[in-house]
């Protein structure tokens, strides 16, 4: 079997990274500003810069995982499961596995788990699948979701060179 | 000595050594020297009123082993901190001087930048070793601005069952890492910032939070507030022990512990010790003050007190090892706090804007090298007081940035007649004039509170603090006089500390 013809076109990986980034990345982004204002009360921009920076760095590393793990799925499953449709299925999959993971940690408090939520995830997992091959059917939604992922790379001209400079930057302050 | 290739070899060795490895050489040259001079421990802490200790008179018998350590010690029994939570009690005890001069004022604040190298660690000089250790995030985020000054550095989470501070791989950046990491993306008080690693993170740590073996702790084992550290009483008193012990000569620790700080997690053998139908003094509601019911109240008072028995023991424990050890015998043991905690006029804990006298009311005592006796001192002293004390005591000449005095029995003289302060301001912004703080002058037997910009006008209370501890009666109106003395001396300085911030 060659792994190479089961990996999906670059194009279509770009487009899903791109809704990935941005939904991974917008969370964190906002809580930043929320919490600027407070942080402007005693800190310099270079530490603003800096803090971002780990932030983004972060953010960036879990992008990766999350479009690896979709990479990967697309090369151990059949390829009518995931390779046919890469690029709507894979943007389901990301979006909605996503808002459950941000709804998920939003029920997360500092004394509070939210464990039959956590119970309940491999039930959401099969409906997440469920949603995802149900896009075979549903021409419309695949158009709307494949147009969509593709209007998101645009993010990805702004965040990618963010995210390196923001590993630079991590990298420089705890090599030197 | 001819300079031929090997000798040149060997010099150009000996040159880089001393310019990339300064405190390697420094303490090599320490341990050669086997100076004599004492090490310096500083065991703070944190959240410890001395209102509630029984060294000070409370009526709970809190602390047994810190009366016994009394009995060899200098005992300050009006002592004060800078402030009323960790960051502007930790600053000021390590920058010597007052908040608005350090300006470490907010919530997760920082020293300014300009006065960075003003500090506790620089001012003892690299002739000692420096450990320190701040089991308090919070605290921790003070030392690592001072970490070029600091020889050893331990973790909050050392000596802890559980540890998920990320900070801790970042040791070359771990001021920002911390703020950046754990007190951002990973904190715990709400939802994770962090998607995926956040939750994750925060689901490991629930795992393994429950399968701590917490016997021995009905409520739990102790743990950080708002960051992923548990960590058991004994263990932490073993580890101290453990660093203390092996300290090269001459040493300075300075070991920032998170207990009494709540959540309070007494143990077994102390839960329940002080359901004694004992209640102390009824006080009104404060304007204000959070405003909880009084039996909340009294209930989180107990618990406060119960975990203060349950350090103490461990505190005794400790210092028979260090007396077992001679350890007593060549140092010196300072036992402080940062800030006080208040279970009173609606509130309960220290994150108040209000600064009555347990709230910024800390133990200091302090034994010296050998000392058999006890001696009490009952003149004001402050929390800028240690560092000059502290540096005069390392040998070294007292830094003329600092605000303090030579404590009285170290060197100082006592003087009730001094002016000293305290500042809450968490809510103003830490550069520019304080238009919201709670401001507080205490001179002889007076005390006079200044509540600025909570509401449409500035007040003030008066209180005699010989009379009256229980800051019951406010002279304001009665006594014009002192008032106005006070009013004008605490305003003064004020605006002399906001000089640099007005436009």
């Amino acid at each position: 079997m060659n792994i190479l013809k089961k990996v999906p076109k670059l194009n279509d990986i770009a487009a899903v990274y791109a809704v990935t980034v941005v939904m991974i990345y917008y969370p964190t982004i906002n809580r930043f500003f929320w919490k600027i204002p407070s942080w402007i009360l005693f800190s310099t921009l270079g530490d603003l810069f800096s803090i971002y920076s780990y932030m983004v760095l972060v953010n960036f590393l879990e992008s990766l995982l999350v479009l690896g793990s979709v990479l990967i799925l697309c090369v151990i499953l059949p390829r009518k499961w995931f390779y046919d449709n890469f690029l709507s299925k894979g943007t389901l999959s990301v979006i909605l596995t996503l808002l459950f993971l941000i709804y998920l940690g939003s029920k997360m408090q500092s004394d509070v788990f939210p464990w039959t939520l956590i119970r309940m995830s491999p039930y959401i997992l099969l409906l997440i699948v469920f949603l995802v091959f149900l896009l075979d059917r549903v021409n419309f939604l695949r158009n709307f979701i494949e147009k969509l992922a593709d209007r998101f790379t645009v993010f990805l001209y702004i965040l990618i060179p963010i995210s390196v400079l923001s590993a630079l930057v991590v990298l420089i302050r705890n090599v030197f | 000595m001819t300079l031929n290739r090997r000798n040149f070899l060997k010099l150009a060795g000996a040159a880089a050594s001393t310019i990339f490895f300064p405190r390697l050489v420094s303490q090599v040259n320490r341990m050669r020297n086997m100076d004599p001079r004492p090490n310096i421990i500083v065991l703070l802490f944190d959240a410890m009123t001395a209102r509630n200790l029984s060294v000070y008179g409370y009526p709970r018998q809190t602390a047994p082993n810190l009366e016994r350590f009394s009995q060899r010690s200098i005992v300050y029994h009006s002592h004060y901190a800078g402030g009323n939570y960790t960051i502007p009690g930790t600053a000021t005890l390590l920058t010597g001087t007052y908040p608005w001069t350090h300006r470490a004022i907010n919530y997760s604040g920082q020293v300014k930048h300009a006065l960075v190298e003003n500090n506790i660690f620089r001012a003892i000089g690299n002739d000692y070793h420096r450990i320190a250790f701040g089991q308090n995030v919070w605290a921790s985020f003070i030392l690592t601005q001072f970490a070029d000054d600091i020889d050893t550095f331990l973790s909050p989470g050392s000596f802890s069952e559980l540890n998920y501070l990320l900070s801790d791989y970042f040791p070359n950046d771990r001021n920002i890492a911390v703020r950046a990491l754990d007190d951002f993306v990973f904190k715990m008080e709400r939802s994770p910032a962090s998607v995926l690693f956040g939750a994750f993170q925060r689901a490991m740590e629930y795992r393994d939070s429950t399968m701590i073996n917490s016997d021995g702790y009905p409520r739990g084992i102790s743990q950080n507030v708002n960051y992923p550290i548990y960590f058991r009483l004994e263990n932490l008193f073993d580890g101290v022990a453990s660093l203390i012990l092996d300290i090269s000569f001459p040493t300075f620790a300075y070991l920032h512990l998170f207990p009494p700080h709540a959540p309070y997690r007494s143990s077994d053998k102390f839960f329940g010790k002080f359901v004694d139908g004992w209640s102390p003094v009824d006080k009104p509601v404060h304007r204000l003050g959070d405003k909880l019911d009084k039996q909340v109240i009294k209930t989180a008072r107990r618990g406060y007190d119960e975990y203060i028995a349950t350090i103490d023991r461990e505190f005794g424990r400790l210092m028979d090892i260090l007396e077992e050890n001679g350890i007593l015998e060549n140092s010196y043991v300072i036992v402080t706090s940062d800030h006080g905690e208040m279970f009173e006029r609606g509130e309960k804990a220290h994150a108040s804007v209000l600064l009555y006298d347990p709230i910024v009311h800390i133990p200091l005592l302090i034994s010296t090298p050998g000392q058999k006796n006890r001696r009490d001192i009952y003149s004001h002293t402050h929390a800028v007081d240690v560092l000059p004390t502290l540096s005069r005591l390392a040998g070294r000449p007292l830094p003329v940035w600092g605000e303090g005095k030579l404590l009285p029995g170290l060197g100082g003289q006592e003087d009730q007649s001094r002016g000293i302060y305290v500042v809450e301001a968490k809510y103003n912004p830490a550069f520019k004039t304080l238009k919201k703080a709670t401001t507080v002058i205490q001179r002889d037997e007076y005390k006079l509170i200044h509540y600025n910009g909570y509401e449409a006008e500035d007040s003030f209370e008066l209180y005699d603090l010989t009379a009256d501890i229980e800051e019951l009666d406010d002279l304001y109106p009665m006594k014009p006089a002192v008032a106005k003395t006070l009013k004008e001396e605490l305003l003064d300085s004020l605006s002399d500390a906001d000089k640099p911030y007005t436009k």
